[in-house]
């Protein structure tokens, strides 16, 4: 499957096979939501999985098996509250759909005999869905009454948990594909090029570049062949806007290649994925599959004249293949190395020849600009950044998920009144935007409103939309660390500033939380220089670099010494890691008046750092230790204590 | 195997250069890993020099020169795994399996790498045990799960 898409080169169209014919009937099965089964649905995100969504999928299954209960079990995906999964949703005829969280295995039995009895279970409860015609049920809040739903606009991500992905019966029942329908009938693709234009849109993917003014780049040139690419490669590490997209409502991003090809003018268009997405990548398989077989792609669809053939092109991804040189690349078959703009991809991309590539949100929100025109899309959020924005809320708060936003939105509320701050006893200390190469925010610059253009302003991009919520127990110079060596790890190795840039920041920050193993000659003072190096080495990789990962590795790292100086300061000048995040600083003493000389702490250290005579007071000898802290574990009479 | 992985290569035969990376893909579902026999067949069949393919299937980390064990740990290294401390779980399965990240062990049983995000950040730290992802709080939690993919093999 995926080796016949890897040549979208100018080649015989007719190689690809007739789409089959629309089918006389597109009714039957729309009503799933007033159907007179009971319907169960469990979250099957890649998130709802790791929290043991299979396990409770089965228990469903076996429970339905044993009661012969008559109950339809559907498969959805995430709802966007990812850390209160495995999710499990359950709607009686006639009844609001009701939502409940952390549903283990072992708990399903409990709770659907209380549902099949057509009790309201009082454990695991949400809230309840509006169903319009349907009951309430008295005793259970509504979900959009709750915090985490009623301060977003969910528009984009509507039917994310709620619908079935691939059915694109329900699809269709909820008005999908009609936009597409009524412009390749009735309207040019002037008429959506100018929508889009006239909607304001700004690419979700960071860049924030007007999405109508980049299709009009590309639509000015001549050329055999134009491509267009939905960018499903996210390799943001701790953000995942786009899987879920994906996993919830492939359709919605399907439909939006459907229309951007049709402004474009073009027939063929690429969805390129990671391959380890494999749930998002066999979701949008079934999606395309299904929309094949119902007419709305191939050629002459449904007798209009257009041609479209998407191919989803599974790929290995990296990192850098977010600049879209890189990507081409990869694509064509090459390493994922950029190359020097101009010529943008827009005037000579794939196989030399015009490209456009946005972003799988981007493209979400092309059908939904359409379906409401312009003018209605642009009552959401801003007036130089209108519609709303993606956030993947993860780190260290207590909610963690998926939220939309109005752009515009304080990022305040979205890391309070959503993601419900940091559990007690903790603080909220900073938010890191956009991943290893994005910002990082101190508390006191939350009150910030999300937005291309006004973060611009600011000179703080926003990124693609991952947002780590960072707590008081966080240490900053050890996530400093950590993004200097991915950035390592992730620079393609083209460029000299950032290839030797990447490796020398991570170096220092290596130097600076751990403790170095050999002793070297004036160890303390090549510390001292490699920070004071740091600010001038950022600057020159920020001017030097080739493309955006080498240009934005250090914007992180400045903040964070900016901002929390005190930190970089207790590490390098008195070796110590208040958070105790940087175990090889910890230093440990034994207490002379507990130890009695057991040998259990000597026994256990890797470093032979522990020396002492049989049933005399041990001690440990500072060089030596390297704060893995086996012996505090081992010792039984808490005489190990850190210092 | 070796069969076919010769009618895989047969059916590359007249693709495009563009193809090489679904190409070696494949291999790497077929074998498990990237043996240099493949690589030098594939570079004879696309008549690119054996140093341009392994470059490329350097370039992407998906790609291993070594066999996976039976036991393929793959451990989420995301920011937000890493807060929650995957940093440490993966020292202390390194001393664990006597094993560092990105080999496997002698006898074949475990082999262990970092993946990058697995997409489950709100329940991080995550692990890949033989393609199913799992919640570690604890690495009492991880052992307990390795040794129980081990169970599965027997």
């Amino acid at each position: 499957m995926t080796h016949t898409a890897l040549t979208p080169e100018p080649i015989a169209n007719a190689a690809l096979p007739q789409a089959g014919q629309v089918s006389g009937s597109k009714a039957s099965g729309l009503r799933i939501s007033m159907s007179e089964n009971v319907l169960v649905y469990i979250g099957m995100g890649s998130c709802g999985l790791a929290a043991g969504a299979a396990a409770t999928k089965q228990a469903i299954l076996e429970f339905v098996q044993q009661t012969g209960w008559n109950c339809q079990v559907v498969e959805t995906g995430c709802l966007g509250l990812c850390s209160e999964e495995p999710m499990v949703d359950v709607a009686l005829p006639g009844k609001n759909r009701l939502s409940f969280v952390r549903v283990q295995a072992e708990e399903v039995e409990e709770l659907l005999l209380e549902m099949m009895q057509g009790l309201l279970p009082g454990a695991h409860l949400l809230g309840q869905h509006r169903n319009t015609g349907c009951i309430p049920w008295e005793a259970a809040p509504y979900l959009d009454e709750l915090p985490f739903f009623s301060n977003q606009q969910r528009i984009i991500t509507a039917r994310c948990g709620i619908a079935d992905p691939t059915s694109i019966e329900s699809y269709l029942a909820e008005g999908g594909f009609s936009t597409y329908l009524e412009c390749i009938r009735h309207h040019t693709p002037d008429f959506v090029m100018d929508t889009i234009r006239r909607s304001g849109l700004r690419g979700r993917g960071g860049s924030g570049f007007s999405t109508g003014a980049k299709w009009a780049l590309a639509r000015e040139q001549v050329s055999d062949e134009k491509y267009l690419i939905c960018n499903a490669a996210e390799s943001d590490p701790g953000a995942y806007m786009n899987r879920f997209l994906l996993e919830g409502d492939p359709y919605l991003v399907l439909e939006g290649i459907a229309l951007a090809a049709y402004a474009l003018g073009l027939s063929r268009a690429i969805l390129y994925i990671m391959d380890s997405f494999e749930l998002a990548a066999s979701r949008c398989q079934t999606a395309l599959q299904r929309m094949q077989q119902s007419g709305y792609t191939g050629f002459n669809i449904l007798e209009t004249g257009v041609d479209l053939h998407i191919s989803i092109l599974k790929m290995p991804g990296a990192y850098v293949c977010g600049e879209e040189t890189a990507l081409i690349k990869s694509i064509e078959g090459k390493r994922a190395i950029p190359e020097p703009k101009p010529p943008f991809p827009s005037e000579k991309g794939l196989y030399g020849r015009p490209t456009i590539i946005n972003n799988v949100e981007t493209l979400a929100n092309v059908p939904v600009a359409m379906r409401l025109g312009a003018d209605q899309y642009r009552m959401n959020g801003t007036v130089d950044d209108p519609g709303t924005k993606i956030f993947c809320v993860t780190g260290q708060g207590i909610r963690r998920g998926i939220v939309e936003v109005a752009m515009g939105t304080p990022l305040s509320k979205i890391v309070y009144a959503i993601g419900g701050g940091t559990p007690e006893g903790t603080q909220v200390k900073a938010i890191q935007l956009g991943g290893p190469s994005g910002h990082c925010l101190p508390v006191s610059k939350l009150n910030l409103v999300t937005g291309y253009q006004s973060m611009q302003a600011q000179g703080i991009a926003l990124g693609t939309g991952g947002l780590v919520v960072l707590s008081s127990n966080t240490c900053m110079v050890d996530l400093a660390a950590f993004n200097a060596a991915f950035l390592m790890r992730e620079s393609c190795g083209k460029c000299i500033p950032c290839r030797e840039g990447t490796r020398r920041v991570a170096e220092i920050m290596h130097a600076i939380t751990h403790r170095s193993r050999q002793v070297v000659a004036h160890e303390g003072l090549r510390r001292f220089r490699g920070v004071m190096q740091l600010r001038e080495l950022a600057e020159v990789m920020q001017e030097t670099s080739l493309c955006g990962l080498g240009r934005n590795a250090t914007n992180a790292l400045t903040d964070m010494i900016e901002h929390f100086r005190d930190e970089f300061e207790e590490h390098i000048y008195e070796r110590r890691c208040s958070t105790g995040t940087c175990r090889e600083l910890r230093l440990f003493a034994i207490d002379a008046e507990k130890c009695n000389g057991c040998y259990a702490c000597h026994k256990v250290c890797p470093e032979y750092a522990i020396i002492g005579q049989p049933r005399q007071p041990h001690f440990v000898v500072s060089n030596k230790c390297t704060g893995c802290g086996k012996c505090a574990e081992a010792c039984k009479f808490n005489a190990v204590v850190q210092v | 195997m070796e069969s076919r992985l010769s009618e895989l290569l047969r059916s590359y035969q007249s693709k495009k250069p563009a193809s090489l990376i679904a190409a070696l893909s494949e291999i790497q579902e077929c074998n498990g890993f990237l043996e240099e026999g493949s690589l030098s067949q594939l570079a004879a069949l696309y008549n690119l020099p054996l140093s341009t393919v392994a470059g490329i299937a350097g370039f992407y980390d998906k790609f291993r020169f070594t066999a996976p064990g039976r036991v393929s740990i793959s451990l989420c290294r995301g920011t937000s795994c890493h807060l929650s401390g995957s940093a440490h779980l993966l020292t202390e399965l390194e001393n664990w399996l006597k094993i560092k990240e990105g080999t496997t062990s002698t006898d074949g049983t475990f082999s262990l790498q970092i993946r990058p995000c697995a997409g489950a950040c709100a329940h991080s730290p995550v692990v890949q045990i033989n393609g199913i992802t799992h919640r570690v709080n604890s690495f009492e939690k991880l052992t307990e799960l390795i040794a129980h993919a081990q169970r599965m093999l027997a």
